[in-house]
């Protein structure tokens, strides 16, 4: 959790430069008090079935980060280019405090 | 006369004998030359012979050891050359390739990759509130997914 109020920190100017959603399996409720305790301001998504998650294979495998874990999807992100295509791919326990390269992945994105 | 008659007969028979072992003398001489042809220069011949199986044996496994070589050093060739044009072609098509990478160890981040380069998929997703999100990547502003495991 503490990851998406580290994120937090960072969506202002993220934002500037392209559309960001937090995508998770939670009920409404869970992401209720999630949103409540880390205070994210970007819409967070109820990916209940998971099916987002399985489109974009994030969710965990043998030898990734959370690969022993089931029912949930895996912590990182994904970028999309302004043209549809994916970009990055990554899975990161500590995506929230990759505000910085996100940011540099955009900018390198928009340089082509 | 009859004394020398026997003797004669001696005598031939002395030289039948005689001619009987100079025979057998001519047979051994005959089986020496053959023991000497098939024995002492069969050994060379022999020798010569697991000699030159020896070196053509160490020059079949030579052209086994250096044709070894040069397939392997082949398809690292075309390992190195393949690996090149995926990697262009990964750049080409906007791939991952010379965007920052994972800043950590892969026990804290790891890249995937599975879908680099590929056209991201659309969806639809609610939130708490109800309200309904349709994603539609490629309308010319790039887009991040965060992935959260949620407050479990």
């Amino acid at each position: 959790m503490e990851q998406l109020g580290e994120l937090q920190q960072s969506v202002a100017t993220i934002g500037e430069q392209a559309d960001i959603y937090v995508i998770n399996s939670d009920t409404p409720e869970q992401s209720r008090q999630l949103k409540q305790i880390t205070g994210i301001s970007v819409p967070v998504l109820l990916d209940r079935d998971l099916e987002v998650a399985r489109q974009y294979d994030m969710l965990p495998k043998p030898g990734q980060p959370m690969g022993m874990m089931e029912g949930v999807a895996q912590m990182g992100f994904v970028v999309v280019d302004a043209g549809g295509m994916i970009r990055v791919q990554r899975v990161d326990v500590k995506f929230g405090e990759r505000g910085d390269q996100l940011l540099e992945i955009l900018r390198m994105i928009e340089q082509g | 006369m009859s004394e020398i008659q026997e003797d004669g007969r001696n005598r031939r028979g002395s030289d039948t004998a005689l001619g009987g072992t100079r025979e057998a003398r001519g047979q051994e001489a005959m089986e020496s030359q053959t023991e000497h042809r098939e024995g002492p220069m069969a050994t060379p011949k022999s020798a010569h012979w697991e000699e030159r199986m020896a070196a053509e044996t160490r020059r079949r496994r030579e052209q086994l050891v250096r044709l070894g070589a040069f397939v392997t050093l082949g398809l690292v060739a075309v390992g190195v050359v393949a690996w090149l044009i995926l990697g262009q072609r990964a750049g080409d098509l906007g791939g991952s390739a010379g965007l920052p990478g994972p800043s950590d160890e892969p026990s804290i981040t790891q890249d995937v990759g599975t879908l680099v380069g590929q056209s991201a998929p659309g969806f639809t997703l609610s939130d708490a509130a109800g309200q309904d999100y349709t994603v539609t990547p490629g309308q010319g502003r790039p887009i991040v997914l965060v992935s959260h495991m949620g407050i479990t």
